[in-house]
């Protein structure tokens, strides 16, 4: 999609909710120039996995999946040179993204009121754990953690009710999200008005707003009723374990008998005696339950999947990273971009989620550190070259 | 917020698509609700055992500032639905034959379980099976570290986190298609939306033939993880040897700071039962509050496991106006984009809109005249 052709996003994030943020943004088609430097390197390109080669800053899987369509560009922001550049860039993007703690962007000398004066139509995308004030604003927070503050842990819990942590995957991607969706809304309030914006997105407030039930549940039952509830009111609905195969892991079926039509297709196909429970007004679930853990044990998983969705069956297979590399469907769709990296071999990762009719124009894979310095400072701020290469040598672009 | 775009929702009974639109509502886009039959849109079924007005009932929680209009499911329905979308800026659909009729100006969003194209375009999912579709559900629950001992089930969370999380990118590409030179046809898998949440798991199996499950620990290093207190549970991601330090020095524990096994994350990891005992008790002793802002004001990233009605009680929340309230005790997240500074947009209030309540109006808008429409009522095309 070409949605964003034309329009520059700077990207002064890191780790996860900044970087997928502008990676959305890249998706659409926005030039975005990812700000970054040798001295603060990026955890991601610091914790790999990385290649059988070794360590590599450049080929670390987290970060060329995550960094797509980018351009990247090194500067210092410890030198006050490098702030000035970086000043100068933002004043050139339509968007600019950052996921500092509160208040840092002030004390780089990058905070709203510079960039404004920069750029008078920007549109500020600011990412942070608990948002940009608030008693808790300055607390750290990690994705992780997160899904405990935000509820999810609580919403994953296990049958002792502890909390369980759901891999610290929303907190941060549900704010990139909202962080897209937020720099949607400024360019078109920008183009229409010519004004700012500055949005602030808290990862506390874009996890909960992930379980808006949850939240709603709970006010309306003030005793806590209807929270013990996993998934949903259909029975039965759960994860079953399939054949497990001789080798490699175990594998299993994600199951939602939501109608009595679902139970008969499922009890007719398995030819178990499977209690007509929903038919009987969902009297025994958890003998319907049991009786299906023991039908499903005996079936290969993507066999009996297949079988039970051609009756209306919601039966999904769960899915591995293994099986997602190499699933038909998925492959079938171009739901993954097998991408030529010149520091890791041929890597595969996630395609754009939003896929138009135009390709973006964007890279297929994620930059080098500083790969773009000379088209950032060249062509876009103007330094002469030799400038430019003094910058680096010195530390500065670096 | 945002200046005047026209979205016709076409979707039925889609969780996410309802939601896509009702976001938009809120962000000020013009949301024409398309009802195909009297009986409304599937989700009006949709009601929980628990709920207040909104609770449990997504097609009150998704439907607010929309506006309502009823289309016969007959055949007859699609000149009107042709219409109307060519009416539109953007369409949103959730079913093939809508994604194959219904164009807008700028283009038309589907929403589906796996997308209308690929072997299984026409499987149904819910939405913990998307979950499970996606990758996520093999790797949840983290077991401990010395790995499994029995077969232990994939878990997804509680509620409709997959059908939400892809609204967002919905929402999305019906701003990205408006802003489009060339109508666009964007056909969105919800399946294909979580996707990048596997981007370490298919990296590692990729690059080292590993492949993450239940069995592994998100983060090698110690202390990581849920430790108990004396109300709750708190999480922990000492992951800086500087927090380490913070935290030795909040429990007043300076041998723990000096201790060479704790000296780095990794051989914190190595020496793992050691340093649970050793701050297990100082986190049981405390309230998960009291952990919380101690860790917090010390920089360690340290997060209390709250439920919801902890959440109503957040002052953190609560001091951002991040939660809204309705009548009889209703309360819900607001809207979780707001300008710096500013209380976020209030959500459009729910008002109960019966099918068709804004037929009229909006087919006056698209330049119907009332013989027309009252013509059209008389046929059955619309109500």
């Amino acid at each position: 999609m070409q949605a964003l052709a034309g329009r520059r996003v700077v990207d002064f994030g890191h780790v996860w909710a900044g970087p997928f943020c502008g990676q959305i943004l890249a998706d659409l088609g926005a030039e975005v120039i990812r700000v970054e430097s040798h001295g603060h390197l990026d955890v991601h390109r610091r914790a790999g996995p990385y290649p059988e080669s070794g360590r590599d800053i450049d080929a670390s899987a987290v970060w060329i999946a995550q960094n797509r369509g980018k351009l990247s560009c090194a500067i210092n922001l410890k030198e006050p040179r490098g702030v000035e550049l970086a000043l100068q860039l933002a004043g050139q993007a339509d968007v600019v993204i950052e996921n500092f703690r509160p208040g840092t962007l002030d004390r780089l000398g990058l905070g709203y009121d510079q960039l404004r004066e920069a750029n008078p139509r920007v549109v500020l995308v600011s990412l942070s754990g608990y948002g940009q004030d608030g008693p808790w604003h300055l607390y750290p927070a990690y994705g992780p953690m997160m899904d405990a503050v935000g509820g999810l842990s609580f919403a994953a819990r296990t049958p002792e009710l502890e909390p369980q942590s759901v891999n610290g995957w929303f907190p941060d991607t549900s704010a990139a999200l909202f962080g897209a969706l937020a720099a949607l809304l400024g360019l078109r309030k920008a183009e229409a008005t010519g004004s700012p914006s500055h949005f602030d997105i808290s990862e506390m407030e874009t996890t909960i707003a992930l379980v808006p039930e949850l939240i709603a549940l709970a006010a309306a039952n003030r005793d806590g009723a209807g929270l013990e509830r996993v998934h949903s009111n259909a029975v039965p609905s759960g994860e079953f374990v399939c054949v497990v195969p001789a080798e490699g892991e175990d594998e299993w079926v994600a199951l939602h008998v939501a109608t009595d039509e679902q139970w008969r297709a499922l009890a007719e196909l398995t030819g178990a005696e499977l209690p007509p429970h929903l038919i009987a007004g969902l009297s025994a679930p958890d003998d319907a339950t049991a009786a299906l853990a023991v039908v499903t044990r005996t079936r290969p998983r993507d066999l009996l999947c297949e079988a039970l969705q051609a009756r209306g069956v919601s039966a999904v297979p769960v899915l591995s990273a293994r099986d997602l590399l190499s699933d038909p469907h998925l492959e079938a769709r171009g739901a993954f971009i097998d991408a030529n990296h010149p520091r890791a071999r041929r890597f595969r990762s996630y395609a754009p989620v939003i896929r138009g009719a135009q390709p973006t124009g964007n890279p297929d894979r994620a930059p080098l550190l500083g790969e773009h310095n000379r088209y950032v400072f060249e062509e876009l701020l103007g330094l002469p070259e030799a400038e430019r290469l003094e910058l680096e040598r010195e530390g500065v672009l670096r | 917020m945002s200046p005047p775009l026209r979205v016709l929702d076409a979707s039925s009974g889609s969780l996410a698509a309802s939601a896509a639109s009702g976001l938009l509502a809120a962000c000020g886009v013009t949301v024409w609700k398309v009802e195909r039959g009297r009986d409304g849109d599937p989700l009006r079924a949709v009601a929980g055992a628990h709920g207040g007005p909104l609770a449990g009932r997504p097609h009150a929680w998704t439907g607010r500032g929309k506006r309502w209009i009823g289309v016969t499911a007959a055949a007859a329905g699609w000149d009107v639905l042709d219409e109307l979308a060519s009416a539109s800026d953007v369409v949103l659909v959730s079913e093939r034959d809508g994604w194959e009729r219904l164009a807008g100006r700028s283009g038309t969003v589907c929403v589906t379980p796996f997308g209308v194209t690929g072997p299984r375009s026409d499987w149904r999912a819910s939405g913990f099976g998307l979950f499970h579709a996606a990758g996520p559900g093999f790797v949840t629950p983290r077991a401990p570290a010395e790995g499994l001992t029995e077969l232990v089930p994939p878990q997804a969370p509680w509620g409709h986190v997959a059908e939400h999380f892809g609204a967002v990118f919905a929402a999305i590409a019906v701003l990205g298609c408006a802003r489009s030179d060339t109508p666009e046809r964007v056909d969105l898998s919800l399946q294909e939306c979580l996707l990048p949440l596997m981007r370490r798991e298919t990296g590692a199996w990729q690059f080292q033939g590993y492949l993450a499950s239940r069995a592994e620990r998100l983060w090698r290093v110690a202390p990581s993880g849920f430790y108990p207190t004396a109300d709750g549970h708190v999480y922990a991601s000492v992951i800086e040897n500087r927090q380490w330090q913070a935290l030795c020095g909040i429990m007043e524990r300076q041998d723990l700071a000096e201790d060479e096994r704790f000296v780095t994350a990794e051989s914190r990891f190595v020496h793992l039962d050691e340093v649970n005992e050793a701050i297990g008790g100082w986190f049981a002793e405390r309230s998960s509050t009291k952990v919380f802002q101690l860790c917090g004001e010390a920089g360690i990233p340290v997060g209390p496991a709250l439920g919801p009605h902890q959440l109503l009680a957040s002052e953190q929340l609560a001091a951002r106006g991040a939660l809204e309230h309705g009548a009889g005790g209703d309360a819900w997240p607001g809207l979780p984009m707001r300008q710096a500074g500013e209380p976020p947009t209030p959500w459009p209030k729910w008002d109960e809109p019966a099918p068709g309540r804004d037929t009229n109006a909006v087919l006056a808008e698209v330049g119907w005249t009332e013989d027309r429409i009252r013509a059209a009522r008389d046929e059955g095309k619309v109500f």
